[in-house]
């Protein structure tokens, strides 16, 4: 590749092809409370000096993920847990009743609340079924990319897949959201 | 398709991975397993409000000041130092103009010297490593050789024994069937002969009863 021949705007052209969706799969992965910005920087830091080590069989969306996720777990392990948001603060979080009388503004308030509860039942996986999760669900990867990424079988990231999907689903039930089936699936 | 393998294609069902040979078998069991139909439809669902998880629009904007900026520090840093050199070779050359021929004298000397060292290696990348390299290579795919004979040795021996403990295999389980249709037999014979005993002593009985009569 370019890039490994020293060319700098290969390696530029890669990053902002890259860039948003290793910050959108960061932020996924840690969570709020993070600075996401410092470790995409990072992230693309280390891909940069670690480009000797890039096989070339390898593909490069999982080796690029696979740097994302242990820059993460570096910092999760000194955080040790996710900054997890309480059913109340969303509650809270959610009233608006100057904006409540209007129909369009009921969805926004919906769909924002919807999207914290989902955020708030990440938090509460265990970081290898989060990570399986976000790299399926939110990143688009075939089993086998992310069996790549995470160094597992792809049996083992079904099984963390599947797991996670179960907790999720009674973690949204908890919290009083039952999902229904009228809505279409999101491509894979 | 029984449950167990319709939940182990289920993901791949999901998330459009699943070959359509195996989606077919999948709806076919759907259609008569009303619990695997049912978590299907959950997850189904439940990937919907997934779906609705919004990132910050902080996270989606793009950076003001992206890697991209930050991986170009080094070069800048590079070129703010040759800047700097510059400036320090002027100050130099404006001292004096004895200190001007002294600093011109010697960067003549320098380009000299440099001259001489990228002809010398010029010089080395011709000659000695050509010769190195293909000794290297011709050492490397004797190795290589090597190495492929002893593998297809070792796959030839394991195969070997492979199929001699497969002959092994199969004679202990045809004696095995060949004892067991032997002690069927003996069963069935046995259990004929019984059966033949009593219908002959049953036949006595009733020849008894009826010369009795």
């Amino acid at each position: 590749m370019a890039f490994q021949r020293g060319d700098s705007s290969a390696f530029d052209a890669l990053l902002r092809r890259w860039e948003a969706k290793i910050r959108g799969a960061i932020y996924r992965v840690v969570g709020p409370s993070e600075d996401v910005r410092d470790l995409s920087q990072e992230t693309f830091l280390k891909a940069y000096r670690g480009l000797h080590g890039f096989r070339k069989d390898a593909r490069f969306s999982s080796w690029l993920y696979q740097i994302a996720l242990n820059v993460c777990r570096d910092r999760l392990r000194r955080r040790r847990h996710w900054a997890e948001l309480s059913f109340d603060e969303l509650e809270e979080g959610g009233q608006e009743p100057q904006m409540a009388t209007r129909p369009e503004a009921l969805d926004v308030v919906a769909a924002r609340d919807l999207s914290r509860a989902v955020e708030a039942a990440m938090g509460t996986l265990p970081p290898e079924q989060r990570e399986a999760i976000v790299l399926k669900e939110y990143q688009g990867l075939t089993f086998a990319e992310i069996a790549e990424a995470l160094g597992i079988p792809v049996s083992t990231v079904k099984t963390r897949l599947y797991r996670g999907l179960s907790h999720l689903r009674g973690e949204l039930e908890a919290r009083g959201i039952r999902a229904t089936a009228a809505l279409a699936a999101p491509a894979p | 398709m029984d449950c167990e393998t319709c939940r182990e294609w289920m993901l791949d069902m999901l998330y459009g991975e699943a070959p359509a040979a195996s989606k077919t078998l999948v709806l076919e069991h759907h259609a008569v397993c009303a619990s695997c139909r049912e978590e299907f439809r959950s997850l189904t669902a439940l990937r919907s409000t997934l779906a609705r998880w919004q990132l910050p629009a902080e996270i989606e904007s793009s950076p003001r000041q992206g890697p991209a900026w930050r991986l170009r520090l080094p070069y800048l840093a590079a070129a703010a130092s040759f800047l700097l050199a510059l400036a320090g070779a002027f100050l130099l050359f404006s001292r004096s103009a004895h200190a001007e021929r002294e600093l011109r004298d010697e960067l003549i000397r320098q380009e000299a010297r440099h001259r001489e060292e990228i002809l010398s290696l010029k010089a080395a990348l011709t000659t000695s490593p050509g010769m190195a390299g293909r000794e290297q290579a011709g050492s490397l795919n004797a190795a290589i050789r090597q190495m492929v004979e002893e593998s297809e040795a070792r796959q030839a021996d394991r195969f070997g024994a492979r199929l001699s403990d497969l002959r092994q295999k199969t004679e202990a389980q045809r004696q095995y069937d060949l004892a067991q249709v032997s002690a069927s037999l003996a069963y069935l014979e046995g259990k004929t002969g019984l059966q033949m005993a009593r219908t002959t002593e049953l036949m006595g009985h009733v020849l008894q009863a009826s010369q009795n009569r």
